[in-house]
């Protein structure tokens, strides 16, 4: 996997494979990426026991001993710019899916991740993240993952599509 | 036959020590987080606090009407059957034995058992199960300072500090519920007291409920940690981890007796 090559791509991509394992080596390298990368998964879901606020900020927190004031401080205009402000402090049980999303997008701005890794999400939320990466004070690009049958269900979205492990690194805009 | 005897034997017993091991790689790496000074982190730290608010500032109602009720019956008793054998000098030394040694330790433990380890094995099965181990894992950030030290530290304070306070209200509330009735003024019953402490004790006072504490977190995180796929693996862990609880704290019990 090519991640320096794929990093250098200013556009956003649609990443496919024809087995589910590929994908998830990328994910798994992605924890390795010194936080340039941030994953939106159900697989790394928002910790039920903390706030929207506090699960965001956690990473920031631990990693660079800030605290909660100053993490919240630093991604306000995310925070305002997604429509969030008002339900922050909401634990993830109460708070719909779509704000689960923009959540697991906050938690990529707090971590000040240049990438944004969707794996395999569903059109109308593919939809909906690069709607909200376009409202963010900060560029993030999007890397969307999916398996090879269905990448046509991706087509009608900007993303230049490349084949994870595709050698001859050939992109098809 | 023999072959197989052997590998049967051999399977169990590897079967039966992983838990063992198991508890003591989280002991070990919540040691190895402490002495790294985790605790001062700004998450480690939140995550700490919270964990003592459910663990042992919670627990207080609790503790204290236990201490109060079998504070009362043992200093009846105590001082009921001493003060009519006219063994007046042998008070301290009994109530020091039953209250200090004893129940006081033994007592906390169980309500830490209970209350807060069916608590941590149920949230550390819940944390498995939902994937947000996994989430900690892709922040990159180690069980060790977010799941164990925490939960041990605030265990281990717990079990020191209610202990403590069980200890204070049982011999105090003890003389002033039933106590007064008996043939000895508060000061003499506070003399002798204070006359039968001894180093022993205040050694037996800090290590036995630590130890008992310790080994109350430490299982809880194991069994929570050992649920594999479904919720239905809760119940009969969390089963589990109070059986083998209750036999971690007669081993540390029976240590203790053997030792002091």
């Amino acid at each position: 996997m090519d991640f320096s090559y794929w990093l250098n791509i200013e556009e956003n991509l649609l990443l496919t494979a024809t087995q589910p394992g590929r994908i998830q080596q990328l994910i798994d390298l992605s924890h390795q990426s010194n936080f340039h990368i941030g994953i939106i998964s159900n697989d790394y879901p928002l910790l039920s026991h903390l706030t929207l606020a506090e699960n965001v900020a956690l990473s920031s927190m631990y990693h660079q001993n800030l605290t909660l004031t100053q993490v919240r401080k630093r991604i306000q205009d995310a925070v305002e710019a997604l429509d969030m402000a008002s339900i922050m402090d909401s634990p993830p049980a109460r708070v719909t899916r779509k704000e689960t999303l923009k959540a697991f997008l906050l938690r990529c701005v707090a971590n000040n991740n240049s990438v944004v890794v969707a794996n395999r999400p569903p059109h109308s939320e593919t939809e909906d993240l690069l709607a909200w990466l376009e409202r963010l004070p900060r560029r993030m690009r999007l890397w969307v993952t999916c398996l090879d049958k269905h990448a046509p269900a991706y087509m009608d979205f900007t993303l230049k599509k490349i084949a994870i492990g595709d050698a001859r690194r050939q992109g098809v805009a | 036959m023999i072959a197989s005897l052997v590998r049967g034997v051999g399977e169990v017993t590897i079967r039966r020590s992983q838990p063992v091991i198991h508890m003591a790689v989280i002991l070990g790496q919540t040691l190895r987080a402490l002495a790294g000074l985790s605790l001062f982190n700004a998450v480690v730290l939140r995550t700490t606090i919270r964990q003592m608010d459910s663990i042992a500032l919670k627990a207080l109602p609790m503790v204290c009407v236990s201490a109060l009720v079998l504070g009362s019956i043992t200093v009846h008793y105590l001082l009921a059957s001493l003060t009519s054998l006219g063994a007046y000098d042998r008070i301290g030394e009994y109530l020091i034995a039953s209250l200090v040694h004893e129940i006081g330790p033994v007592t906390c433990a169980i309500i830490l058992m209970f209350r807060s380890g069916t608590a941590t094995i149920t949230e550390v099965a819940h944390m498995k199960l939902e994937g947000e181990l996994d989430t900690l894992h892709m922040l990159d950030i180690p069980l060790k300072d977010y799941v164990y030290l925490p939960r041990v530290f605030s265990f281990a304070l717990a079990g020191l500090s209610l202990t403590l306070v069980f200890i204070l209200v049982s011999m105090l509330g003890g003389y002033f519920t039933m106590g007064y009735f008996q043939d000895i003024t508060f000061d003499n019953y506070l003399d002798q007291i204070l006359y039968a402490l001894e180093p022993d004790s205040l050694v037996i006072l800090l290590v036995k409920p630590l130890c008992m504490a310790l080994a109350v977190a430490v299982l809880s995180i194991q069994r929570g940690m050992s649920v594999l796929t479904s919720y239905a693996d809760i119940p009969s862990r969390l089963t589990q981890g109070l059986m083998y609880t209750v036999t971690l704290i007669i081993v540390v019990e029976v240590v203790f007796i053997i030792f002091s």
